[in-house]
């Protein structure tokens, strides 16, 4: 679970209630992009076996190919490690107070948004095609009174309940705050 | 035609090792800040290291027995070929 602390300043009594991330379906592409490209030089080795097979064995060219492809295998585990990094952070949390969408863009970009509940008007939730109906990941949308006008949840696993436990902890909120407002006035 | 050392191939690499390791760094380092208290952060961390460590050993492995002394020459075409008059 992340560390509540370290994205934003939060209430004394507030506490995570949920935290969600895209379905992992959703990541299968970059782990079958990995597969192929590190098949490439493979292949590109068993191609040159049979048709320039010194190229692969000469003093000279054998170092420089171990090291082109060695920079490449570098290279593409890189890139996956963070296509992995910005998975695994790209993150969802739902409070009792807010919704917070942090969002990890590359190596060197994070952008936290977040929500206070009191502002939500409306949670919709979205399931549509034939992969997000068999493995129930689909969208939630929450339609704000705020700048942001609309906050997205993408491709999470069960919107729709997640849509019910949004809407819920919506009410709670607001009776929460009303009870607040109650004790003040009297 | 004019030769270079084989160990000047090994620059361009150096590079891309220095490259390879200042992001994974900061990888580990934004691993380890943002998700430090899940167990997919450790392991994400540790196969991201193993898998690096792969690459690095295999390569030292098909390294082994190269003569670094050699040079690699490279012939200018038609440089033989005298202007005439």
């Amino acid at each position: 679970m992340m560390d509540l602390d370290i994205l934003i300043k939060k209430d004394p009594d507030e506490s995570i209630i949920f935290q969600m991330r895209s379905h992992w379906i959703t990541f299968l592409g970059e782990i079958a992009m990995l597969l192929v490209l590190t098949a490439l030089p493979i292949g590109l080795y068993v191609m040159f076996k049979d048709v320039w097979p010194t190229l692969l064995t000469g003093s000279v060219s054998k170092p420089i190919m171990v090291l082109f492809a060695s920079a490449f295998y570098l290279m593409l585990w890189l890139f996956f490690i963070t296509k992995a990094i910005d998975y695994f952070l790209d993150v969802y949390l739902v409070t009792t107070v807010r919704v917070l969408d942090v969002s990890q863009q590359g190596m060197f970009s994070r952008t936290v948004a977040e929500l206070d509940l009191a502002r939500v008007q409306d949670v919709t939730s979205e399931i549509k095609g034939v992969l997000h109906s068999l493995m129930d990941f689909g969208n939630v949308y929450i339609q704000t009174a705020g700048e942001r006008e609309r906050f997205e949840f993408i491709d999470v696993p069960h919107p729709d309940r997640v849509r019910k436990q949004l809407l819920e902890l919506v009410e709670n909120d607001r009776k929460h705050q009303s009870q607040e407002i109650m004790g003040l006035t009297h | 035609m004019f030769s270079f050392p084989i160990t000047l191939i090994l620059i361009p690499y150096g590079v891309i090792v220095a490259l390879f390791l200042f992001m994974s760094l900061y990888s580990i380092h934004n691993l380890v800040r943002y998700g430090a208290t899940s167990h997919g952060s450790f392991l994400a961390t540790f196969a991201f290291l193993a898998g690096a460590v792969f690459v690095f050993f295999f390569t030292w492995q098909a390294l082994i027995g190269t003569d670094w002394s050699q040079q690699i020459n490279i012939a200018i075409p038609f440089s033989s070929i005298q202007p005439s008059l």
